[in-house]
């Protein structure tokens, strides 16, 4: 009987396993587990067995039991998996159609360079200061130390401003009160140490400055930032590191620094600052002439006579002043070879970026 | 400024090549820009046109002139011809093509030129600082290499034969201004022969980017150039009464300059005068009546130091810009002065003949004192951030001439050479000592940043960079403009604003300040249209420069100018989303624009209402202000016709200018979370019929104000109808309330309740009919 009961468990397994469709399943069920069907006929049969057999049957007939339904519930899943996978089927997208789209907007890679400068600094301690664009004159030059009448301010063409269209000075101002569209960033160090009164003093200044010059290498607006750190015991050596991690910072770690001794009236001793060519990386290509460098700042300790014009102590404190074209450090990051294309926001260029 | 290297070895003898001596001097902060060679090409003569005797140079078959040029043999009129003559342009020499290149007479005919124009030559183009004087000319260059490789300078020490009558019998100088002519030397040579100068020196001359003129002038410029300083010859029958006078000119006196050009002076214009008129613009240039010419026979030289602001002043008055006012500007050196004009002298009577009259006048009523500046070795080694040792701070400073005057290791005090002008304090010595060692000796050494002192990341740079994801997320792409653009286009917008002008611009394109970000981003949407872009979405965030005071920084040594407040610009034109085969391909309209707006104030946290506005450059029934805190905070809309047409735009064109100041003052950067509702929200939905001018703003308010509980969480305005169905006159609207209690599952009794009153108030506040 026990031999009956496994057989009828075989076949159950064998007609499942061919079930294409939720009537079959039901046939099955009816088949073996009906009122009529196989386990009862062979449940009849108990009758006529000995006392002492009928629990090891019974439990046989139970797990067989157990055994058929669990065949008919798998069955069961398989065929509804089945169905639902040919009726997913059914109706299919042409994935190869394009995206619905949605346009994303670019940013301005000067003002991106500018945010990426702003982060740097940041962590080196440096906090972002402002000024005005339209500056006093004695702030562009003489706080800088540049001599009036001196041949160091032709190094910067300077936009001038009908004053029949200025309002009138407020109380208080710089006297002369001429006013220019300042030739750098730097009058934002003079306020900044005015403002300040004592160092420490770690500012950058970033904005956009103006010059009468426009040709293929000149913009008659610009953008710069200007770095300016006034403690005890800041040295030239503390200028090169900034400078330094600055450069590495923004172009990468391979790149390296070098300076060369020039002029400019509010650092003494100045350097100009050469970058080997992030492009190149220093073999020397088309861009940077061969040389393998690219002059891309302006850099010096800050000129004694400027601290004492702003009431800092310079046998105290020393100080120094690092200026940066962003528009150019923008170019050479993007590889863009046209200046003029950052102002004329045409979209096609913007939209590379 | 150009140097030749024969001529510089001349002066100091240093051996190390070209390339070597030109990193040296770049790296010790006179850089060589650029160099040249210079030499000559060996060419034989085949003659054209000549005169009998002339000697000229030739071109041999097979030579190549600099040109490229390649001369063979040829057949012309009938004619073999072996060669070509050459003029100074085809040898590269000059840009004179007037004519064959006319040797002097006694030339051995058959040398070659390389022999008649000196030896080949390498030029340095030199960029010099403005606070260097003393290097803008070959033997400054020679002492900077002299202090940077120790070779041996040999300063010239001209050698004149003086004769004839004492100078005091010949000529007289007097010098008015004293404190604009600090020095006025002055020697006469007698018995000139004017003729041109040797071919050797006209190609020196040549070769430093000056024209070789005659033998007077070309002597006056070698000395110059060897010496750096300026020098003058007067024809001195010329000059009136054999006078000189150094005065300021009087307002409005007349005076012919050199470069053919009348000029009227102004009173602050010093000038060199004879007996009677102007004869030279002090400094700057020569005048015509007292030039050198062939008839000149007898010459005054003047060597005179003149002040360098008023010679600037003068330069930039006339428009001038010459070999003396550039270096009278930059400052010229007192004692170089006299042996300027002894060199120039000798050089003459080499060149011309001549005898040199007895003596030398000299107006030097007060010699400028010699400068004098302690300097201590641990100060250069604490602004250099490295140990210089106290005798290589002394050997530096040595080899540049500086002499020490007294003191220790510690401290000791240096007489400064007079050419240095520019070496006043410690620190000019600092960075001498500097740029000699070099840069590269420098450690670098970042500074330590120092806790507390570390900038946090302020707040207005979190709220930027949300604001600019927030307009990137809607497609705008970020631009920059020029601060400056046309007037015109200005006023087009913002007729009521007078801009700032600049008072020279570069073009009329560019000369008044902005008052409106909109004028560059219209005319970069009116390009990008005209490119054929489909759709563009420009913002710029950027200052305007409205005359008037300051509001943030008002008064004060810290007042700003003029008030520059930020505004961000928003221009769009074209459709909603780019063209495609799955969205419809709807234009953009005011709505677009305003959720713009929504979003940008939803990324800075800020409400924001909108009204109506009237704004000139905005059509009058497609515009909005935002009001912001119960600020303005801009205006948004539709481009009124009359500006799209000032720009060249169609008049579709959206625009939006906010003021970034106030949102920036409303914004916050950091939010704080409520956390998430605990109870479950109802959901209803509303539609009724009202007055088709009834703002939407209104009826959502009138929805709000019925919310006494505080249970409307949110209402969605989800509808707009007119038309069929809907009498003329009103419109159909449909909205969404969301209502939730915070503290409790809401009962649908209590929604409905809620929705009964709204529905009250809209019929009694509005008449509205309620649909459902």
């Amino acid at each position: 009987m026990i031999d009956e009961l496994n057989a009828l468990l075989a076949q159950a397994k064998d007609e499942l396993a061919d079930a294409r469709d939720e009537a079959q399943v039901e046939a099955a069920r009816i088949k073996f587990l009906g009122k009529k069907g196989s386990l009862s006929a062979v449940l009849r049969g108990m009758g006529k067995l000995a006392p002492d057999e009928r629990p090891r049957v019974g439990e046989a007939v139970n797990s067989v039991k157990a055994g058929i339904e669990d065949l008919l519930e798998r069955a069961k899943k398989a065929v509804a998996e089945r169905a639902l996978d040919a009726d997913l089927r059914r109706e299919k997208l042409d994935v190869t159609l394009p995206g619905r789209p949605q346009k994303l907007g670019h940013r301005h890679p000067v003002s991106l360079a500018m945010d990426d400068i702003i982060e740097i600094f940041a962590r080196l301690g440096f906090h972002v200061a402002d000024g005005p664009e339209i500056e006093w004159d004695v702030y562009n030059f003489e706080k800088l130390c540049f001599p009036v009448d001196h041949p160091a301010r032709d190094m910067q063409d300077t936009f001038s401003l009908d004053p029949a269209t200025l309002p009138p000075p407020p109380k208080g101002a710089p006297d002369p009160p001429t006013r220019i569209l300042r030739t750098h960033t730097s009058p934002v160090q003079i306020r900044a140490m005015l403002e300040a009164r004592k160092p420490p003093i770690r500012v950058i200044t970033p904005g956009k400055v103006y010059r009468c010059d426009s040709d293929v290498t000149h913009t008659p607006m610009f953008h710069q930032v200007e770095c300016l750190h006034v403690e005890e015991g800041v040295s030239m050596a503390h200028l090169r590191g900034t400078l330094d991690a600055f450069v590495k910072a923004f172009f990468g770690p391979h790149i390296q620094t070098r300076l060369r001794p020039s002029y400019f009236p509010f650092t003494e001793p100045s350097a100009e600052v050469d970058i080997s060519h992030p492009l190149c990386g220093g073999k020397g290509c088309k861009i940077c002439k061969g040389s393998g460098w690219m002059e891309v700042l302006g850099a010096g300790m800050v000129n004694p006579d400027e601290l004492s014009g702003v009431g800092i102590d310079p046998e105290k404190y020393t100080g120094y002043a690092f200026g940066v074209g962003i528009d150019r450090l923008a170019m050479l990051r993007h590889g863009i070879d046209d200046l003029r294309l950052l102002f004329d926001n045409d979209v096609r260029f913007l939209q590379q970026l | 400024m150009k140097v030749s290297l024969n001529w510089l070895r001349e002066l100091c003898a240093t051996d190390l090549p070209a390339d070597e001596l030109a990193r040296r001097l770049t790296f010790a902060g006179v850089e060589v820009e650029g160099r040249e060679g210079r030499g000559t090409h060996q060419v034989v003569c085949g003659a054209q046109n000549f005169r009998v005797g002339d000697v000229v140079p030739m071109a041999r078959p097979g030579a190549v002139l600099p040109g490229g040029q390649r001369i063979g043999r040829a057949k012309l009129r009938g004619v073999e011809s072996a060669g070509m003559l050459c003029s100074a342009r085809e040898l590269g020499l000059s840009e004179d093509h007037e004519g064959l290149l006319i040797l002097p007479r006694d030339t051995p005919v058959g040398t070659g030129l390389e022999e008649l124009l000196g030896l080949p030559d390498t030029v340095f183009e030199l960029n010099v600082a403005p606070n260097r004087p003393d290097a803008l000319s070959h033997l400054g260059i020679a002492r900077e290499v002299h202090a940077l490789t120790g070779a041996a300078l040999r300063i010239p020490q001209p050698r004149l034969a003086e004769g004839g009558k004492r100078i005091d019998a010949l000529a007289r100088v007097d010098v008015e201004d004293a404190k604009r002519a600090p020095r006025y030397l002055a020697r006469v040579i007698e018995g000139v022969r004017i003729g041109p100068s040797p071919l050797r020196l006209q190609e020196r001359l040549r070769g430093c980017g000056v024209r070789p003129i005659g033998n007077v002038v070309d002597a006056t410029n070698l000395a110059l150039l060897e010496l750096g300083h300026p020098l003058h010859a007067f024809d001195l029958d010329r000059l009136a009464g054999s006078r000189i006078v150094v005065r300021r000119a009087r307002r409005g006196e007349p005076m012919t300059t050199l470069d053919g050009k009348q000029r009227t002076l102004s009173d602050d214009d010093l000038v060199i005068a004879d007996g009677g008129k102007p004869v030279a613009l002090a400094g700057v240039m020569g005048g015509q009546t007292s030039e050198v010419s062939d008839a000149t026979t007898r010459i005054l030289i003047e060597s005179a130091v003149f002040d360098a602001g008023g010679t600037r002043r003068t330069a930039r008055r006339h428009g001038l810009h010459t070999e003396a006012s550039h270096r009278f500007e930059r400052g010229a050196d007192e004692k170089m002065a006299a042996l300027a004009l002894d060199r120039c002298a000798e050089l003459l009577v080499q060149l011309a003949g001549g005898k040199i009259a007895k003596g030398v006048i000299d107006r030097y009523p007060s010699p400028r004192p010699q400068t004098r500046i302690w300097v201590r070795p641990a100060r250069v080694s604490s602004v250099l951030g490295t140990q210089v040792a106290a005798a290589e701070v002394e050997q530096r400073l040595q080899s540049l001439g500086l002499q020490s005057v007294e003191g220790d290791a510690k401290r000791r005090l240096w007489a400064v050479p007079s050419w240095r002008g520019d070496l006043t304090r410690e620190i000019d010595a600092v960075e001498e000592v500097a740029r000699l060692r070099g840069y590269d000796t420098i450690p670098v050494v970042v500074p330590k940043a120092g806790v507390g002192e570390t900038a946090a990341i302020a707040p207005e740079q979190r709220i930027t960079r949300a604001a600019r994801a927030a307009l990137a997320a809607r497609g705008f792409d970020e631009a920059l403009n020029y601060s400056f653009v046309s007037e015109r286009e200005l006023l087009a917008l913002r007729p009521d604003l007078k801009p700032v002008r600049v008072a020279n611009p570069l073009t009329v394109e560019q000369a008044a300040m902005r008052t409106t970000i909109l004028a560059g981003l219209l005319q970069n949407v009116g390009r990008a249209l005209k490119h054929g872009a489909q759709d563009v979405r420009l913002y710029e965030l950027g200052r305007v420069y409205l005359p008037r005071r300051s509001e943030m920084h008002p008064s004060g040594d810290l007042a700003w100018p003029v008030d520059e407040p930020r505004r961000l610009g928003l221009a769009a034109a074209g459709h909603r989303v780019p063209r495609s085969w799955a969205a419809p391909h709807d234009p953009l309209d005011f709505y677009d624009l305003k959720g713009t707006v929504d979003d940008l104030l939803a990324a800075l946290d800020v409400a924001g209402t909108y009204s109506p506005v009237e704004e000139a450059f905005l059509h009058p029934a497609a515009s909005a202000a935002l009001t912001v805190g119960g600020r303005r905070a801009g205006v948004l809309g539709q481009i009124h016709p009359r500006a799209a047409e000032a720009f060249d735009v169609p008049a579709t064109v959206l625009v939006a200018e906010l003021d970034w100041e106030l949102l920036l003052s409303q914004a916050r950067a950091l939010r704080e979370t409520r956390g998430i509702p605990r109870f479950p929200a109802v959901a209803r939905d509303l539609a009724f019929v009202v007055a088709a001018d009834a703002p939407a703003a209104t009826l959502l308010a009138e929805i709000r104000a019925v919310d006494g509980k505080g249970l409307l969480e949110d209402v969605t305005l989800f509808d707009v109808y007119r038309g069929a169905q809907v009498p003329v006159g009103k419109k159909s609207v449909a909205v969404g309330l969301t209502l939730r209690a915070p503290d409790r599952t809401l009962t649908d009794s209590e929604a409905d309740a809620v929705i009964a009153s709204v529905k009250d108030r809209l019929k009694a506040a509005l008449g509205a009919e309620i649909r459902s």
